[in-house]
């Protein structure tokens, strides 16, 4: 037995725990903000207060899992919550075929626009920014298209309501919609072929295609799958919130980013985690909570989400010249 | 015989645009009688200077290699901070708009000068911030304008021509002049052409730089004035898109994204442009969704044309240099 | 020719980088009015001296003095006001500009009010361009130039700073025959003027075109310097290579075997090679040899699937194989470690752990097709052992480990597929002594074993130390293949500079 493994079985369980755990600060910000908003307001700490988390985070937190692995192959996709508002327009529009019908075809929807995103920007390898920014445009404007430009109302349906209103022990569904998605993200990006390729990919593409790894495949599905998450996350969310309207997309996207790039996964590409969103999710979610149970005014949620997200990225640019990679 | 033909062949190429405005005026006037109205005029050239005074501030900074995603944020700012500095007259709530609205500019100089941040990002959280505290500062509501004289900016005219005209012949004249005939104007070229070389040719490029976001984001604000002035109201939601817009007509006109070419003469014409397929869609009655959808289409096709051009051009020197090679011995 | 005022002396220069003596007590002198030549091999030291001159390196040691007086060069920009330009390979002009902006680059000429005085510009240029007789228009876009009129306007450049010393680093490498014959014309003409040329070149016959003084370098030292009428190519090789190989590689010859693995006819790719031929035998060390640009990493590289090649064919145990890109060339027991290691064969980011097992991913898999940690462990450790790769733990990060380590640790990921054929492009580049050994050890180890190898190398006693047989490459030719008998450093130098 080589002296490596035998290095590493010296430290035990506790020890490897401790180190893992005082290496990340946003694990600690994010304790530290829990204290500090329970004691700021005594509505926070009561479970319907975090069932409303919950509910209120699942469709950004399904979001923000393909969020991180679109960025992680270093890129970003910009057209995100476009493809929200589009799958929600064609799930609520469809609703009188049947909700499988409407459901299946958002899906279809979501998973085409991710793969225009992803031939474009894999394939064709024009710059991600450029096209997200212009796929954005063209899937918000269908959406407007195809909705008449009206808000639209969906169906209560009892089977579709179901995701946005019950509770399975106690715990709302969305809950566990949000607990598979990590789950399966998790999984995907950190513990199947494809995730570590994409790893590779997003570290050093020419490397990666030294090592035999089809870049541009790999690249293209990532827009696919955040796609399709995207697309699924517009089902919860219109189960949640019965009136769809195109307009709000473009919060979604900023908020997205902001959980991603709070978390610590880096935005060139190759760094960060599933879990590492996860944090980011749950500090991004108490802030909005805890300034809610404050009675902060819209406007200046929105200026400090904003002010958020440029600490973010300063302190991803920071972290950047600190690791230094190729 | 053949030289003329040439020529006048050679005129076309390097006048398309030129060619495209006139070839579009005809079509459109043949489609729409009434495109001479003065109506139909007015909302062109309404939509000409807006986008065309922020256009020539955005040249600069794309020849130096840079883009600004802010200048929406900054023109809706700068009519906030203008309405709400009514009560202390016309003198000083214009002067702080402006100030505000160049004050971003020098934000995001800053950002990505000194803080070495990406442009894109710098300038798109500059924007969230920047709308974000347009909303909170008005409180969600448009604010009416209640200078004594300030709708003379948008409204008013000189001789016959709109105020708003004016100033977007001085503007373009002003950044003509800089670009051709100042130090700081052909930096910029050297700076989007080969940043290395212009720091070793002793070119503060780090000084140019940040003054081309100022140079962008007082265009924007100028811009954001004789908006408001025009509706005498001031909103946070004004000119969502906006830049967008500015960037692709800049594009269009022969501005590269990836710097170091271009000018505001092919700026204008771009701009010119894309303000008569405006009109032209409001023309043949498209819905404004389909307006949004083209507007997406024109925006990716232009970007995506200004790539490939820009990597054969870039191609096309690499494999010069070893073409060449083989053909010795 | 009169013998001109001495105008530089570089006495003494040492400058070392981690783990290599770049430049160990060089010395040379130029003198006004001439054209000094800077030769040497790959490695040589030629492109540190002249980075030191140029300001962008600082010597550890030695005195540079200028027209007699010490000075120190403080960067680039202070090595251009002493007077002192550089051509590059890499252009240094902004693309979409004119001739005359790019030479007047942040000096403008200005008139009233500080407007810039195009006439003025436009006139100097032309004066300054007729003056060195180039024949181009000063209002002229560079991007619609070729490389040679580029170059000439980088020289017109060089010349309106007054320049008293101009470096060309190897001037002629992208330019046709053509083409050099007026750049040796522009040069004669500024030497006239009192201009000094230090020019480096591979070709050694330009040398003698061009040249009235050459000193060669050889390992980071001066072997000797005179004037180029009191010699000739051959001797210049000599100073070139003569060195004391002893015996590093130790004396073990065993053979080859005998069945051809790969076979490469004509491969061309149009401006980087043409018409490479050549065949592999199992537990074949078959070398590349040749300078720098001759095309040899172009070869292997499409070999390995990396580039395209626009004909030829590759056989692969007597089949053909289509290589379209590096999974296929994986998949048909192909393996490459880049020139480039540090960003092509390792990736910095991921740890050693990761970096070990990226091309075995589907034999750490589980039952439930998911990584399995322990399995990835495991065979991560069994190759650490195994390539001596010194890491203190799995998961330390590739960038943090030396040079030696990191090229083991691209070995012992290429290696860990058990490929037929494995591809190494200079891979003790910029190794120390101790691990260059181990390395070199390993390759023989591998050939024994039946593996085919190649090997393209710039150090020429590895080559004849390692390779049962060595094709020179000369500006995309493949000039002659040499067998372990005609293995000498004149032989391969000959080659490799033209001389056939």
């Amino acid at each position: 037995m080589s002296d490596i493994t035998a290095l590493e079985e010296r430290l035990t369980f506790k020890q490897r725990f401790a180190r893992f755990f005082f290496s990340q600060t946003m694990l600690l910000i994010f304790i530290v903000l829990f204290i500090a908003i329970s004691i700021a307001s005594d509505k926070f700490l009561t479970s319907r207060n975090f069932f409303n988390i919950i509910r209120q985070s699942t469709v950004l937190g399904m979001m923000a899992c393909g969020m991180t692995i679109v960025i992680i192959g270093k890129g970003i996709d910009l057209s995100a919550a476009s493809i929200l508002a589009l799958c929600a327009v064609v799930n609520v529009m469809l609703q009188k075929y049947g909700y499988f019908t409407s459901v299946t075809t958002a899906i279809l929807v979501g998973t085409a626009c991710g793969l225009i995103n992803g031939y474009l920007i894999g394939k064709v390898k024009a710059n991600f920014i450029i096209v997200t920014l212009g796929t954005q445009i063209l899937f918000t404007a269908t959406a407007l298209i195809i909705s008449g430009g009206r808000n639209l109302k969906s169906r209560p349906e009892p089977l579709f309501s179901y995701i946005g209103d019950e509770s399975i022990l106690g715990i709302p569904v969305m809950g566990y919609f949000l607990a598979a998605t990590f789950i399966l993200f998790g999984i995907l990006l950190h513990r199947t072929i494809s995730g570590r390729k994409l790893f590779a990919t997003g570290l050093n593409e020419r490397a990666a295609r030294v090592a035999g790894i089809n870049t541009s495949n790999i690249i293209m599905t990532s827009y696919i799958i955040n796609g399709f998450i995207c697309s699924v996350a517009s089902v919860v969310l219109t189960s949640r919130l019965p009136r769809v309207r195109v307009g709000t997309a473009s919060e979604y996207l900023f908020d997205v980013i902001t959980i991603v790039v709070l978390g610590g996964t880096a935005l060139t590409g190759g760094v960060g985690g599933i879990v590492k969103t996860l944090v980011g999710l749950g500090i991004f979610a108490i802030i909005t909570n805890g300034m809610s149970l404050l009675g902060i005014p819209y406007e200046f949620q929105q200026m400090i989400k904003g002010i958020v997200l440029v600490l973010a990225v300063l302190y991803d640019e920071f972290n950047r010249r600190k690791r230094l990679l190729y | 015989m053949k030289k003329s033909a040439n020529t006048i062949k050679n005129f076309i190429i390097n006048q398309k645009l030129l060619f495209i405005i006139i070839l579009l005026i005809i079509i459109l006037s043949v489609v729409d009688r009434s495109f001479f109205t003065f109506r139909s005029l007015t909302s062109i050239i309404d939509h000409i200077t807006i986008n065309g005074i922020m256009a020539a501030g955005m040249t600069m900074l794309l020849i130096s290699g840079c883009f600004d995603l802010s200048v929406g944020a900054v023109l809706s700012f700068t009519g906030i901070i203008t309405f709400l500095l009514q009560p202390y007259g016309i003198f000083i709530s214009v002067i702080g708009g402006l100030a505000a609205g160049t004050g971003i500019g020098a934000l995001n100089g800053l950002l990505v000068v000194k803080g070495k941040i990406n442009a894109f990002i710098a300038t798109l959280g500059s924007m969230i911030i920047f709308r974000g505290l347009g909303l909170g500062l008005s409180d969600s509501t448009p604010i009416k304008g209640r200078i004594e004289g300030f709708t003379k900016l948008g409204q008013g005219s000189i001789l016959g021509i709109p105020n708003p005209v004016w100033i977007l012949i001085i503007t373009y004249i002003a950044i003509w002049y800089i670009l051709k005939y100042t130090k700081f104007g052909r930096n910029d070229y050297a700076i989007g052409g080969n940043v290395l070389s212009a720091r070793l040719t002793g070119i503060n490029v780090n000084l140019n730089s940040f003054l081309y976001f100022v140079v962008v984001s007082f265009t924007a604000a100028i811009a954001g004035l004789i908006y408001c002035s025009r509706v005498n109201t001031a909103s946070a939601v004004f000119g969502p898109g906006i830049e967008m817009w500015v960037i692709a007509a800049a594009v269009l006109g022969g501005t590269s994204l990836f710097g170091g070419k271009g000018g505001v003469i092919g700026t204008i014409q771009g701009v010119i442009i894309l303000g008569i397929v405006e009109r032209a869609m409001v023309v043949f009655n498209v819905d404004t969704n389909y307006q949004t959808l083209v507007r997406g289409l024109v925006i990716l096709a232009v970007v995506i044309t200004d790539t490939i051009v820009s990597r054969r051009q870039e191609k096309g020197y690499m494999s010069e240099s070893f073409g060449a090679r083989a053909k010795t011995n | 020719m009169p013998k001109n005022s001495l105008l530089l002396e570089m006495n003494n220069i040492s400058k070392s980088f981690p783990g290599v003596q770049a430049l160990d007590d060089v010395s040379f002198h130029l003198n006004e009015g001439e054209v000094f030549a800077l030769v040497g091999e790959n490695g040589a030291g030629k492109s540190t001296l002249i980075k030191i001159l140029a300001g962008s390196y600082k010597s550890d040691k030695g005195e540079i003095k200028i027209q007699g007086s010490p000075i120190t060069i403080r960067g680039p920009k202070h090595a251009i006001d002493l007077g002192v330009s550089t051509i590059y390979q890499e252009t240094s002009l902004v693309q979409d500009i004119s001739v005359a902006e790019n030479i007047f680059l942040g000096r403008q000429h200005s008139a009233r009010f500080g407007r810039i005085d195009w006439k003025a510009m436009y006139d100097e240029s032309e004066a300054l361009l007729n003056d060195l007789s180039i024949n181009l228009s000063p209002k002229t876009i560079i991007s619609r130039l070729s490389v040679a009129q580029q170059q000439m306007v980088e020289i017109a450049r060089a010349f309106s700073f007054d320049a008293k010393i101009i470096i060309m680093d190897e001037p002629t490498a992208a330019i046709t025959e053509e083409d050099t014959a007026n750049l040796f014309d522009i040069i004669r003409r500024i030497v006239k003027k009192g201009v000094s040329v230090i020019y480096i070149s591979h070709r050694l016959n330009e040398i003698f075109q061009i040249a009235d003084r050459v000193t060669i370098l050889r390992d980071g030292k001066t072997v000797t310097s005179m004037d180029v009428k009191d010699t000739d190519q051959k001797a210049i090789v000599k100073y070139m290579v003569g060195r004391d190989i002893g015996n590093i590689f130790g004396d073990e010859s065993y053979q080859a075997e005998e069945d051809i693995i790969l076979e490469a006819n004509n491969l061309t790719r149009k401006g980087y090679f043409s018409d490479i031929s050549f065949t592999l035998k199992k537990g074949e060390i078959l070398g590349f040899s040749g300078l720098v640009g001759a095309g040899r990493s172009e070869v292997v590289r499409a070999l390995f699937g990396l580039d395209q090649l626009d004909s030829g064919e590759i056989k692969i145990n007597g089949r053909k194989a289509m290589i379209k890109n590096s999974s296929d060339a994986i998949n048909k027991g192909i393996t490459f470690v880049s020139e480039d290691r540090r960003i092509e064969s390792v990736i910095q980011g991921f740890s050693v752990r990761e970096n070990v097992t990226l091309l075995l991913l589907e034999k750490i898999l589980n039952n439930a097709h998911l990584i399995s940690t322990r399995k990835e462990r495991e065979l991560a450790n069994k190759y650490v052992e195994e390539f001596s790769v010194k890491t203190p733990t799995l998961e330390q990060l590739a960038m943090n480990l030396s040079g030696g380590n990191q090229q083991k640790l691209a070995l012992a990921r290429c290696l860990s597929t058990n490929p037929a054929i494995l591809i190494l492009d200079e891979p003790t580049k910029g190794i120390d002594v101790g691990a260059k050994k181990e390395i070199h050890t390993l390759i023989k180890n591998l050939a024994k074993e039946g593996m085919a190898i190649i090997m393209v190398s710039s150090e020429l006693p590895e080559i004849i130390g390692m390779c049962h047989r060595v094709l020179v490459m000369h500006e995309g030719k493949g000039m002659k293949f040499f067998s372990k008998e005609e293995l000498t450093e004149e032989n391969l130098m000959h080659a490799a500079v033209g001389n056939v």
